[in-house]
């Protein structure tokens, strides 16, 4: 073979080497775990933080056209950053949501919500973060969002705009 | 004296019970990711994540549920990654056959320069 | 003040490297090799003050000038003082001043050593280009003497953990391994351009493959040497990508050193020797790459940028695209000795390179391929220990057959009755060995330490056989002890590997556990305060029969910023480890969790990376007195 054609070859090989690493280094560097997206959500029955005989059952959330999961933690100060897109999820769009609270003191966690204010319609207490991993959760806040108990989406993180606007498109 | 006996002979299996659920669970335990961490697996992890798995395995063993019931559960939460070991499947065929390709290639060129005719 | 003098330091070398290169161009143009003088001192000149350079980097971090950002980032003021000055490489920007520092060093004094004129010309030219890439990308996007304003008066780096002795002299030898072999990657380069490459290159290329290789063996081991003692664990290899970046350019190093004989012994065998000397440095740049550009995922990686990877990766995708079409456009002729006898030692040295290079192909492929199918398909997949050993046992075996028999081979004759006799020699004693050994110390036998151990004593028999029917020892002194260092690795490897006990329990002050033929009692606690930490030391009894072994592992909590870290206590007796660490309890706060290991001649591994790397040393310093 002639070596213009060898080199060629070379530069050719190499530029796709190039454009693999460079979508390497772009690519998104947090684990994103899809592995629940399209399964139903999993069974658990949690007692609720503010009213003691009241159950958070996951059938409930079965029944619901489109709910969202919000899971969150007093001492989690990304937490405290995505509160208010929740708050406005909540009184302007709607939106129902239920609060998971991870591995946390429930009277920090009654403070907090008097603090920042309540968007949640129910809280199920996840005290030793069990149903977190249930879930396939791995940190404070991730963002589930359900229809018909079925989850459709998955927010790792606190909530952005463009999340935010993920999940009013997904409500339509 | 047959009570004791009894005693003496429950504690020296339940000491190999407890041994060899010991080797599997740190057997498991070394073959999960720590997801949060950089590189390490839940045994040589402390941080709140590892842990609360290490807690959770630990719950299903006793409840009698063998290792592979523990990886496919977890893998079906969190994906193939969270497990080291890279099965034989779709994804990881290049990784096994990759290498052995590079192998017989120089395998081959060798075999050709053993027999060519000398100059 | 200094870092003005460093930053103009750096600004000035700069200048001269971009005038060496033109000047090197004008004279290549003219085909006049006459006038090395101004090249020459541009060469010598670029090594003094980068060397300035550093110094100033050392001195700003010696006396926590925080006006100089990666002093403000990696230092503080209550740093004992070594590890002030270690920190002027262990971070990024520092450790990048000392790795152009090295490629200048090697330059330097390769210019000094006695070589026809053309190829040292090339030489020094194509390793400038190399400085020159590096300088720009240096002061670019990671310039360490870049300056704060206002001056902080006190720094953020104060990291316990990085502040440990070997960790503060892993980086150099590192560094002297795998950027050293810049300069046999340039030397190649001259050879393929002035087509000088044969015989009398492999002659001299010999010193500067070995040298970098014995060093970079040593930094590999005292990497390993840290995290078993650190990390707490009882590892000491976790197939980590960093750590195979580390291993990638030492496989293919090997691989060179022995093609290089063969070029060197039988004339043969050059566009391997030169293609492989082009890819060893191409390794080091691929290691380079990973650990900083932010695409691994791993315990150890520097801190990431991605902007700063794009530049690394461009940087190297040039090298080596420029390298290899040199060496497609100039490959040397194919020699006239074409025929291998199987039986025969060049033969056996291309087997060897063949192993070598898969074993290289199974570290890179089990590193970047989950990389790049993440990045492709969005799939992840994790490879562990198991992959590799999986994959390259058995391949070792044979490995370890072909490295017993090949330094016994003529490099002329054809020989196979002699290996055969040999065979049968070695063969019944290895037998006997390790299945005395397997028996008396295991309870259970796995085909794969059968093996294991088999194949290291059969290799470490016939190096004793070689070392025997020696005719002058110190001709072959280097090879043998190195080879042998290899042999007792592996046998030292399955050996920990299948034999090592671990114990996980709880425990309080009082406690005496017994399990498998451990006792251990937890006699008592103790605390200490020192400067920036509080220590607690736990007291610790091991009975093993009639041995009795004290450990004392401690629990730091380090009060800027408030951080624990677990220290061990290691006892050896250098056949046996007993190692000790604690860690609190998130279960039960009385007590703490105790982990005990058991790890079977350990001491000999350590031992073997030295004789690997001193047989390297001791063949440098024969060839320079030779010269």
């Amino acid at each position: 073979m002639k070596n213009k054609y060898k080199i060629i070859i070379l530069g050719i090989t190499i530029v796709i080497i190039f454009i693999l690493f460079l979508r390497v280094l772009n690519s998104n560097k947090t684990y994103q775990p899809n592995q629940m997206i399209g399964k139903k959500i999993p069974e658990f029955i949690l007692e609720d933080l503010l009213n003691k005989n009241t159950k958070l059952d996951s059938n409930i959330l079965s029944g619901k056209d489109f709910a969202i999961l919000n899971i969150w933690a007093s001492w989690c100060i990304p937490c405290r950053i995505e509160h208010p897109f929740l708050m406005d999820l909540k009184d302007k769009n709607q939106i129902n949501i239920i609060g998971l609270n991870y591995k946390d003191e429930s009277v920090n966690a009654k403070n907090f919500l008097k603090k920042y204010g309540n968007p949640y319609s129910l809280i199920g207490i996840d005290k030793k973060g069990e149903v977190a991993i249930q879930l396939g959760a791995y940190g404070v806040p991730e963002t589930y969002v359900l229809k018909r108990g079925k989850i459709i989406f998955k927010h790792i993180g606190p909530l952005n705009e463009d999340a935010v606007n993920k999940i009013l498109e997904l409500k339509k | 004296m047959k009570k004791f006996i009894f005693i003496i002979i429950f504690f020296i299996l339940s000491s190999n019970v407890f041994s060899a659920n010991e080797e599997l669970k740190n057997k498991i335990y070394k073959n999960i990711r720590c997801i949060v961490c950089q590189g390490q697996s839940i045994y040589e992890s402390n941080s709140d994540f590892a842990i609360d798995l290490k807690k959770l395995i630990s719950k299903k063993l006793d409840n009698g549920e063998n290792e592979k019931q523990i990886y496919e559960f977890l893998i079906s939460r969190y994906g193939e990654w969270i497990v080291f070991n890279p099965g034989l499947n779709l994804n990881s065929l290049a990784l096994w056959l990759l290498p052995l390709l590079i192998f017989m290639i120089g395998g081959f060129l060798i075999f050709r320069l053993n027999n060519k005719e000398k100059k | 003040m200094a870092g003005y003098i460093g930053n103009l330091a750096l600004f000035f070398s700069l200048i001269f490297n971009g005038f060496l290169i033109f000047s090197a161009i004008k004279e290549i143009r003219s085909n006049n090799f006459n006038n090395f003088k101004i090249i020459n001192f541009c060469n010598n000149s670029i090594f003094f003050l980068l060397l300035i350079s550093f110094l100033t980097l050392i001195y700003c971090f010696t006396v926590s000038d925080f006006s100089n950002v990666a002093v403000y980032q990696n230092s503080h003021t209550t740093k004992p003082l070594i590890y002030k000055i270690s920190g002027a490489w262990g971070n990024h920007e520092g450790s990048m001043v000392l790795f152009i520092l090295i490629l200048s060093l090697f330059s330097f004094v390769f210019a000094r050593t006695k070589v026809s004129e053309k190829l040292k010309f090339y030489t020094v030219f194509f390793q400038s280009i190399l400085i020159l890439i590096f300088l720009i990308f240096l002061i670019l996007t990671s310039n360490p003497f870049d300056q704060i304003d206002p001056k902080p008066l006190q720094g953020l780096g104060l990291n316990p953990i990085l502040q440990d002795p070997l960790l503060a002299i892993h980086p150099p030898f590192l560094y002297f391994g795998y950027v050293g072999f810049s300069l046999v990657f340039s030397f190649a380069l001259a050879g393929l351009v002035t087509n000088n490459f044969d015989k009398s290159w492999s002659k001299i290329a010999n010193f500067w493959i070995i040298l970098p290789w014995s060093l970079l063996t040593i930094g590999i081991g005292l990497g390993s040497f840290w995290a078993y003692y650190e990390l707490g664990w009882g590892g000491y290899w976790f197939w980590d990508p960093v750590e195979n970046a580390s291993l990638m350019p030492w496989l293919a190093a090997t691989a060179l050193i022995h093609s290089n004989i063969v070029t060197l012994k039988k004339d043969k065998l050059h566009s391997w020797t030169a293609l492989l000397s082009i890819f060893t440095f191409i390794m080091s740049l691929l290691g380079t790459f990973l650990v900083r550009s932010g695409v691994l995922n791993s315990v150890h990686a520097f801190a990431n940028d991605p902007y700063r990877g794009v530049y690394i990766l461009s940087t190297i995708l040039l090298i080596t695209f420029f390298s290899l079409a040199i060496f497609i456009i100039k490959k040397p002729k194919k020699s006239l000795y074409g025929k291998y006898s199987f039986f025969q030692r060049d033969n056996f040295i291309l087997i060897n390179n063949c192993f070598l290079i898969f074993f290289l192909s199974v570290v890179l492929v089990g590193t970047v391929y989950p990389i790049i199918l993440d990045a492709i398909s969005g799939k992840s997949i994790s490879v562990g220990p198991i992959y590799y050993h999986t994959i390259l046992a058995p391949f070792l075996f044979v490995f370890l057959f072909f490295m017993s028999h090949g330094p016994l081979l003529s490099w002329n004759k054809e020989d196979k009755f002699l290996q055969i006799k040999n065979f049968k020699i070695f063969f019944p004693i290895s037998i006997v060995i390790s299945l005395v050994i397997i028996f008396w110390f295991f309870d259970y036998k796995d085909i794969i330490l059968i093996l294991g151990l088999l194949f290291s004593v059969y290799l470490i028999v016939s190096i004793i056989f070689d070392w025997i029917t020696q005719k002058k020892l110190s001709f072959n002194f280097g090879r043998l002890i190195s080879h042998l260092g290899f042999g007792t690795l592996i046998f030292a490897i399955f050996i920990n590997a299948y034999l090592s006990k671990e114990i996980n329990a709880a425990m309080k002050v009082g406690d005496e556990i017994k399990i498998q033929e451990f006792i251990i009692k937890f006699k008592s606690i103790n605390k200490i305060k020192k400067e920036n930490y509080e220590e607690v030391f736990g007291n610790f009894l091991v009975t093993n029969k009639e041995k009795q072994v004290e450990l004392t592992p401690s629990i730091r909590k380090y009060d800027r910023p408030v951080q624990f870290t677990s220290e061990t206590s290691i006892k050896t007796n250098f056949i046996v480890d007993y190692y000790f660490a604690i860690n609190l309890s998130e279960f039960e706060k009385e007590k703490i969790m105790v982990r005990f290991y058991y790890k079977p001649l350990m001491f000999w591994i350590w031992l073997s990376i030295l004789l690997i790397a001193f047989g390297g040393i001791y063949q440098t310093f024969r060839l320079r007195n030779e010269k």
